[in-house]
């Protein structure tokens, strides 16, 4: 399937190039179109001249969008489906385009390659292709499992309703279009009622699952074959991919923004990072400088992850951005290494002369023909795959980023590539397996002072430090670990800036089916996951680091790496302004056509990316003071200020009215109370009021502001209380004293007639003084 | 969800990467699907008992700022590689933290497997055989000595690592891309893909 499927080991183009070349070199010269049929889809086809002519195509002069094939046939093209039909050829068919790839002839000239599905016509003389079983049995069900087995995995709503439509040819076509309806109502309708709570995702889950289940069950009871299609677990992921995305196109983006929601403080917090990240430079986040280089097509990627509607496509973007990147740091490294080895007999000189898309890519194509070629034998060295560069300024084509999965070029890098060869066995001595394939930054001997040395000045590299850079990376010349990877991935980020990080990680997670065997997919989704994580925890670190920095300590050739924001970077200290020329990424330098969402699948660079120089602006920024010393100017920290002053003052005034005191205490202890959940509040509304995020987890900041204040009040209502209730009772004893030690008198000097009429003038007197209390 | 995933652990410069590396050259795969640097490796290891089994290997970050990522990785794994170095006895205490800190994390069947690497630098050798096989003895981990650097144990330590994880998903998993296989796995393809091991 178009998994596997590149230009070096299509059997199509294989065949055409070695069977007829000068059919293949007409057709570039000409600037035609030279279809590929995808290798799996030719089962049973003879590859015959009429069948290469049939598939090599020049634009119709009379009717726009429709094309003439070599041997004179009408075919018409649908440029926004990317669709071709075929129109007099005996069986009427859609085919679609799989890939698009932009190549070179000789002269320069562009031309095209479409990746097809499948071919235009099965063979006329040919053996029994699968047309022909097919329509000899003349089932819908026998034709919906053929589909299903020449179907790749579909990432987008329309793709998916694209996909059933081509499952639903035959006699069930009604109700497999039902079964489709109902799974669209029914997801509509869980959406429309659904509210993402974190932490109880599952729900959510195993309702989806549900739908795509049912689904599943009711398609496969509709056709048996395709059931037992299915049963291979790549064809079952297509399937489930198709059913999975209806759902998740029905439901729109209720779904997303249900996440969003809840997670919109977090996302909203990491927008505001990734702002301040932004211009820092690549070496803040920790990249070896070996490794700093422009990141375009993944920066590229990373933007497009918004527009993709669903997160299975999401997860196939991330995968995209995981690659794209493996591949930009690929392609950086074998240019320091190419420049930094003398090559005689290849001069970089008619590098200049090859279109932009040329160099660029040209040496990664070419490159893994060599390798190829010489597999099994040891792996050339770098000039050899230069040179193998020019030979064949056919191959120095830009392949869309969905077919690098399986591309053997990169593999070559890798896998017997110079670099580990280098590593592994041309290790000099001295350093012991420390310094030989090991992720930690550059170490050890003369390669760490140079890298130093150019770190601490971040001017423009001069053509030393270049060389010395370069002989670095030959001398580490190691793959990318995922030491490297992380800070890669972050810097990315950071010039992407996508938003609505946490909730897009979030959404993947929880509702994107993992195809099995399909660890690249798990692991492109754990580096997004741990990047954020990281950035979001370190970030704020990073920023401060930056900025509290003074500009001049990037020129002190000593500075001091405590406190850095990473402890292999000693760089990270040094913050710059924008970096020059421009933007941070600087269009002069790569100009990336994208088309990114459902049709984004193509991709084509049409400028070198050049190594990345960073100009040296030392833009010193306004001293900011560290993030979270509390400001005297700000609000927020007035009215805490305030509160206890106020209401210290309430508490003066009222402190004989025991009434309001009561009430007014009261109040304070359950605002004290609350103290925890303010907190949380405060930590996620922070921005509503404030200008930095007080609220710490702990919640160090409200307890020492706002509830000890409290507590100081509450305790001084008592303590006026219980000194209230003493004086009381001392008086009422001794009124009680009083009033006894009058009766013993009475008792003593008069008869008990007497008595009550002295008690009675007595009592007046007792009830002044209970009155005055 | 994902099947036979395996996290190497370990301190950073203690050469998790060399022994991928090293491995991966020795078995030589034609068309190695992934190509993320050793970040990621996907490699068809033989069997003792003949055949081979596909496992993804996970490479984590070693610096220690990193160190809190860690979980992230190794969530779902099957298996863990804890590497550390016999020169160094940091790099030993941390190998120790990481059992425990996985022990606690990652899933309860998880196999860890205490790789003693760097074992040809006999002469700067700190933390002896005794201390890591007791030390893998007490926490039920299955205890390997390595050197990326001479080839030691490496192929011996991913065949331990296969048997041990297909033994336990008893239903081999039969290659499912039937175009671009690469001509090394050949395990029987009857057995059904969506097989019902646990894992």
């Amino acid at each position: 399937m178009a998994d596997g499927e590149t230009l070096l080991n299509s059997v199509y183009y294989k065949s055409l190039k070695a069977k007829f070349p000068e059919l293949l070199s007409k057709a570039t010269d000409n600037q035609g179109i030279i279809c590929i049929p995808d290798s799996d889809s030719l089962a049973g086809i003879v590859l015959d001249q009429d069948f290469f002519e049939t598939h090599i195509l020049r634009p119709s002069p009379y009717i726009l969008g429709e094309f003439l094939t070599a041997n004179g046939h009408a075919i018409e093209y649908d440029e926004r489906e990317r669709l071709f039909r075929t129109k007099d050829f005996p069986e009427l068919r859609t085919v679609r385009v799989l890939h698009e790839e932009s190549c070179y002839n000789k002269r320069l000239k562009p031309y095209r390659m479409f990746l097809l599905q499948r071919p235009f016509r099965r063979q006329a003389s040919g053996t029994a292709g699968e047309g022909n079983t097919a329509s000899s049995r003349g089932t819908g069900s026998s034709s919906g499992s053929f589909a299903i087995t020449t179907m790749a995995p579909c990432f987008t709503p329309a793709e998916a309703s694209e996909a059933l439509e081509r499952l639903s040819t035959g006699p069930n076509r009604a109700t497999i279009v039902e079964c489709g309806d109902t799974l669209t109502t029914r997801a509509r309708k869980f959406a429309q009622s659904y509210m993402f709570v974190r932490g109880c995702e599952q729900h959510a889950q195993s309702v989806i699952q549900g739908m795509v289940d049912t689904g599943f069950q009711t398609l496969s009871v509709l056709c048996p074959e395709l059931a037992t299609c299915a049963s291979n677990s790549k064809h079952h992921f297509v399937l489930t991919s198709i059913l999975h995305n209806l759902v998740h196109g029905a439901m729109g983006q209720l779904l997303f923004d249900s996440v969003s929601k809840t997670m919109a403080a977090e996302d909203a917090a990491m927008g505001a990072l990734l702002d301040q990240l932004a211009p820092l430079r690549p070496q803040a986040f920790g990249i070896p400088d070996h490794l700093v280089c422009q990141l375009p097509l993944t920066v590229e990627l990373l933007k497009s992850l918004e527009g993709c509607l669903t997160p299975l496509h999401k997860l196939h973007v991330l995968q995209q951005v995981f690659l794209t990147l493996g591949r930009e740091i690929e392609l950086h490294l074998t240019r320091l290494n190419a420049a930094s080895s003398p090559a005689p007999s290849t001069p970089p000189s008619p590098m200049p002369s090859l279109p932009p898309t040329g160099p660029a890519t040209g040496v990664m194509a070419a490159t893994g023909a060599g390798q190829i070629a010489s597999r099994p034998a040891t792996p050339p060295s770098s000039r050899g795959q230069l040179a193998d560069t020019q030979s064949d300024p056919m191959l120095s084509l830009c392949r869309s980023p969905a077919s690098a999965r399986h591309d053997p070029i990169l593999s070559a890098f890798l896998k017997g590539g110079p670099m580990p060869s280098q590593t592994l066995q041309q290790q000099p001595p001295p350093s012991p397996l420390a310094t030989a394939p090991e992720q930690c930054p550059p170490g050890g001997g003369p390669t760490n002072s140079t890298i130093n040395s150019s770190l601490l000045t971040p001017l423009v590299r001069t053509a030393e430090q270049k060389r010395a850079l370069q002989a670095a990376a030959l001398a580490q010349a190691l793959p990318l670990t995922t030491d490297d990877l992380l800070p890669l991935y972050m810097w990315a980020l950071a010039q992407a800036q996508p938003p609505q990080l946490h909730s897009n990680a979030l959404w993947v997670r929880a509702f994107a089916p993992m195809p099995p065997e399909q660890g690249e997919l798990a692991f492109s989704l754990a580096t997004f996951e741990a990047s954020i994580e990281h950035l979001a925890r370190d970030g704020p670190r990073l920023v401060r680091a930056a900025l509290t920095t003074p500009p001049q300590m990037s020129l002190n050739p000593r500075p001091s790496a405590s406190g850095g924001p990473g402890a292999g970077s000693p760089s990270g200290l040094v913050v710059l302004g924008p970096l020059q020329p421009g933007p941070p990424l600087d269009p002069a330098s790569a100009r990336v056509g994208f088309r990114p969402g459902s049709e984004g699948r193509t991709m084509r660079l049409t400028a070198t990316t050049e190594c990345f120089d960073f100009a040296p602006v030392i833009a010193p920024r306004a001293a900011v003071p560290p993030a979270f010393a509390p400001r005297t100017s700000e609000p927020l920290i007035l009215i805490l200020l305030l509160i206890p002053v106020v209401n210290f003052t309430i508490f003066m005034l009222t402190r004989n009215r025991s009434t309001f005191q009561m009430i007014w205490s009261s109040v304070c202890a359950a605002l004290t109370l609350l103290i925890w959940p303010l907190n949380k509040l405060g930590r996620r509304y922070w921005r509503n009021f404030a200008s930095q995020n007080y609220f710490d987890e702990q919640g160090a900041f409200v307890a020492i502001f706002f509830g000890l204040p409290m507590l100081v009040i509450l305790l001084c209502i008592m303590v006026n209380w219980v000194w209230k209730m003493g004086s009381l009772f001392i008086k009422v004893s001794k009124l009680h004293v009083k009033k006894v030690a009058a009766k013993k008198a009475l008792e003593a000097t008069g008869g008990t007639a007497a008595g009550p009429s002295d008690l009675s003038t007595s009592s007046p007197s007792a009830g002044q003084k209970n009155k005055d209390l | 969800m994902i099947k036979h995933k395996i996290v190497l652990l370990g301190d950073a410069s203690v050469g998790k990467t060399s022994i991928i590396l090293r491995y991966s050259k020795n078995i030589f795969v034609p068309f190695q699907e992934s190509t993320i640097g050793a970040a990621f490796s996907q490699l068809n290891t033989p069997l003792s008992k003949g055949g081979t089994f596909r496992l993804d290997v996970w490479d984590t970050a070693g610096q220690e700022r990193y160190a809190s990522l860690a979980p992230m990785y190794y969530r779902d794994a099957q298996g863990a590689i804890i590497v550390y170095d016999v020169t160094s006895r940091d790099s030993f205490e941390r190998a120790r933290e990481w059992v425990r800190d996985v022990k606690a994390n990652a899933l309860p069947d998880l196999q860890i497997w205490l790789c003693a690497n760097k074992t040809d630098l006999t002469t700067q050798r700190r933390i002896t055989t005794d201390t890591g096989s007791l030390f893998a003895e007490e926490t039920s981990c299955k205890y390997a000595e390595t050197s990326a650097k001479s080839n030691v144990g490496i192929n011996e330590l991913f065949t331990s690592i296969a048997d041990a994880i297909s033994e336990r998903c008893t239903p081999p998993p039969a290659p499912s891309t039937t175009g671009a296989a690469p001509p090394t796995i050949n395990p029987d393809t009857r057995a059904p893909p969506r097989a019902t091991c646990q894992c």
